[in-house]
């Protein structure tokens, strides 16, 4: 590679790269007109061309629009479930290291289980369990992906609780509660965030591998996850595009998160930033 | 930075590689097929594989339903039965007569019959399998049988508390079972008197069978046939790579090339349709504890400006690929059908009047109608497995669209859509060789029993052509009352009146299979895309001089 860029500098155009994909496929998925998504029977199962860039299916649906507003679909899953997650996470290591043994050896066994166990099983018992659909999906993406964030977060608190300055504030008389806002969540919030980028590109996957299951999600909701297990049904009469570019665009956006999760990562760490 | 986008290139490179590869197959591929059929050419085949859908519909016992899908006569016998033209001749009973009053049947039994296990079929066994369907009462209705009474080992007499004109139906469906050999698991070694018998099961995988040595009728020319259970998708598959003879195909692959191959097409009345509750909610439960109405679709004007206002030939031409007939009935094309209930569909402005004059207005302007505060606005179940529902339900919702009603497509499975059947629309399917299907759709007396009359219609007007129906005499006497319980001017089942069902489609039954397999005549179909081929599969035959054109 080049020396003419330093890292900062690659990794900034990277970074713009990553976000201008997902920028893009939002701003496309939503000027795309729902009436592409009309069935015709006029345009069954044509192969890609200048008019359907990613081809037709066996309705005659638009396989782009339908690409890109399932996608959609999958972000705001993805950001539903990375927030959610995130937050559980906040506030479950931050409550295991400051409130004492008890509740740090139940959460501790809580991230225990959750880890212990498959994601994917969980996500369908979850979303079973609240009645299918999207919300069932939210759901199960929201409530399974916290456990390892949280032992990042409760490990972070451990250390810092030790610092000097926390045994100041609390001789000077502080609560916990005041501690633990004015002097600890600062400290985490850059491990926060990254854990929240890091968790979307899990997230989506996660989304589209439950909707690919079905779990109730109507066949008339555009979700990446359908498309790909409806594309299975139709390898084997050679109708290709169903799956290739549905994909490709799905480890597009992924790949794209994971690296802005990274760069961020290394950028807003006092040790590697400067790199 | 640098490995991603090496990452990167080699996922993308490998794709492209994969395309490449799979492209570069096809040529060759075919031309080995060509090679292999004609190698064969010369040979007499007496063995079959076959794909027919994915596990036996009624797993071998009439209390699962078997024997309701034209399959009575492939590994049993059954007192009446139908041949290719449908007309009812005997099977086990010779000759059968009806009193005049039409409560006693007489049935002149053969003596010739034979179990698969060389036990002879008797009378007994006769009674046996009538009462014990009438004791389940799962799925066979018998309750106006009173008593079976065996007057000599060639005579048995059904005696019926009330004229049941549908009761051949029943006599043509229900199997006869061996007495001493049947228990809660005769569907792992049924024994029959048909053509056939059962020598192997795999659950989810295959079923053998080979020819039933005992069998009085003509024997079958194939020895054997098994039944690869294959998803649609593994069956085209299998039978590109030449491992299977024959397989059920849904029109989305009817126009695959197969050399060799060739395929068939048979008109049926397998139904598809709309069942839309008639009740408002809070009608009450069914006997199953199930709730019961729906406040948008027991609006006469919805069900009415769907039946009129659905372009059923686009979802010929879209779900079917043309291998269809648009539908108007559950009895579309049989002798009880009433023709005056074919209309002129996709009238959307007349659809709209409807329901603009019945006071469904789109007043907030999202496109939806509301009348008194209600959106229209129902969901749709529909079994998510079956490919064909999904993409009717799919292009159904669209159309209705058009009208301002809202459908919301609920993919689920049976065993959650019989919960909430009667109080949502379902893609409901049906058709018969016989009138009984319809009677039970549409009588209140059977509403919420399985699957009878899930949408509760009660007419009085119609249940009492449907009553006078059952109860007559003749034939023909029974077909005046079936047409007129459709549409007597006034009212009626159909959609010209209370359409408490929106019938769609017939779908055409589709199946590829080697040229040279010679099926036989076949009866227009009834429901049961997968199986309905195979009801005569005794007498099947090898055309070793077909050729594919």
């Amino acid at each position: 590679m080049t020396k003419k860029y330093n890292m900062r500098t690659r990794m900034m155009l990277s970074l713009t790269i990553s976000v201008s994909i997902i920028l893009l496929t939002i701003l496309i998925s939503y000027l795309l007109s729902p009436a592409n998504l009309i069935t015709d029977f006029t345009k069954k199962s044509l192969s890609p061309n200048l008019q359907h860039p990613f081809g037709t299916d066996w309705l005659g649906r638009d396989m782009f629009t339908r690409t890109l507003k399932g996608l959609r679909l999958s972000l705001f899953v993805g950001f539903l479930g990375a927030a959610v997650g995130a937050l559980i996470a906040t506030v479950l290591g931050i409550a295991a290291a400051t409130l004492g043994k008890k509740v740090d050896s139940i959460v501790s066994w809580l991230v225990d289980m959750f880890i212990g166990m498959p994601h994917l099983i969980f996500i369908i018992l979850i979303s079973f369990a609240v009645g299918g659909g999207i919300r069932g999906v939210v759901f199960g993406v929201a409530f399974t992906h916290w456990p390892s964030l949280t032992r990042i977060i409760r490990g972070e608190v451990y250390a810092i609780k030790s610092c000097e300055y926390i045994q100041i504030s609390r001789n000077l008389g502080k609560s916990n509660w005041y501690i633990a806002r004015k002097h600890i969540l600062p400290h985490i919030l850059p491990q926060i965030m990254v854990g929240f980028l890091l968790l979307f590109p899990h997230a989506i996957i996660h989304e589209a591998s439950i909707t690919f299951l079905g779990f109730g999600l109507s066949v008339q909701t555009p979700s990446i996850g359908l498309i790909l297990s409806e594309a299975v049904k139709h390898i084997s009469i050679g109708d290709w595009w169903l799956a290739i570019f549905p994909g490709l665009i799905l480890v597009c956006v992924v790949k794209s998160f994971d690296n802005i999760g990274e760069h961020f990562r290394v950028l807003i760490n006092p040790t590697s930033a400067n790199e | 930075m640098q490995g991603n986008i090496k990452k990167i290139l080699s996922v993308f490179c490998f794709v492209i590689m994969i395309t490449a590869v799979l492209a570069g197959c096809s040529g060759p591929e075919q031309a080995e097929t060509t090679t292999d059929s004609q190698q064969k050419v010369a040979e007499i085949k007496d063995e079959l594989i076959l794909c027919m859908g994915t596990r036996p519909p009624g797993e071998f016992d009439p209390r699962k339903r078997w024997g309701l899908y034209s399959q009575s006569q492939i590994l049993h016998d059954t007192l009446l039965t139908r041949n290719a033209e449908l007309e009812v001749i005997g099977d086990f009973a010779k000759s059968y007569q009806v009193s005049d009053d039409a409560l006693t049947w007489t049935f002149h039994l053969r003596d010739d019959y034979k179990f698969s296990n060389g036990e002879p079929v008797t009378a007994e066994d006769v009674k046996f399998s009538y009462q014990m369907l009438k004791e389940d009462g799962k799925h066979w209705d018998l309750t106006f049988l009173d008593r079976i009474e065996i007057k000599d080992p060639q005579t048995i007499l059904f005696h019926l508390t009330e004229p049941r004109s549908t009761f051949v139906a029943q006599l043509t469906e229900i199997v006869i079972l061996p007495k001493n050999h049947y228990d809660d698991n005769y569907a792992e070694n049924p024994i029959g008197s048909g053509p056939y018998k059962l020598v192997q099961w795999d659950k989810g995988q295959q079923a053998i069978f080979v020819v039933n040595p005992y069998y009085a009728g003509k024997k079958p020319h194939f020895k054997k046939f098994t039944l690869l259970f294959l998803d649609e998708n593994a069956a085209l598959a299998a039978a590109k790579n030449g491992t299977v003879d024959m397989i059920y195909v849904l029109p989305e692959f009817a126009d695959e090339k197969i050399p060799g191959w060739k395929l068939g097409s048979y008109e049926s009345n397998d139904v598809r349709g709309i069942s839309l509750p008639t009740h408002k909610s809070g009608y009450g439960t069914t006997p199953e504890g199930f709730v019961i109405g729906n406040d948008v679709t027991s609006d006469l004007a919805i069900r009415q400006a769907l039946y009129i206002g659905l372009d059923r030939q686009a979802i010929v031409d879209t779900v079917l690929n043309g291998h269809g007939k648009k539908a108007y009935s559950l009895v579309d094309k049989m002798p009880w059908w009433n023709e005056e209930t074919v209309i002129a569909d996709n009238q959307v402005e007349k659809a709209v009047t409807i329901l603009a004059e019945a006071g469904w207005k789109d007043r907030d302007g999202d496109g939806i109608r509301e009348k008194n505060g209600l959106k229209a606005e129902f969901n749709l179940y529909h079994a998510s497995a079956d490919v064909i529902r999904t993409n009717i339900s799919i292009v159904v919702a669209e159309q209705a669209k058009k009208l301002g009603i809202r459908i919301n497509l609920i993919g689920s499975n049976w065993d959650e859509i019989k919960t909430k059947m009667h109080s949502n629309a379902v893609l409901f399917a049906g058709g018969r060789h016989h009138p009984h299907q319809y009677y039970y759709m549409h009588h209140p007396d059977l509403a919420g029993i399985a699957y009878c009359n899930i949408v509760y219609m009660d007419n009085p007007t119609v249940t009492g052509y449907l009553n006078k129906a059952m109860y007559a005499s003749t034939q023909e006497e029974a077909n005046k009352y079936w047409k007129l319980s459709q549409w007597d001017g006034k009212t009626g089942s159909s959609g010209l009146g209370d359409a408490p069902f929106v019938w769609l489609l017939r779908l055409d039954h589709l199946y590829a299979g080697d040229a040279r397999i010679n099926v036989g005549k076949q009866p227009i179909h009834t429901h049961g895309h997968e199986w309905s081929l195979l009801a005569n599969v005794g007498e099947w035959t090898w055309d070793a001089d077909a050729v594919n054109k």
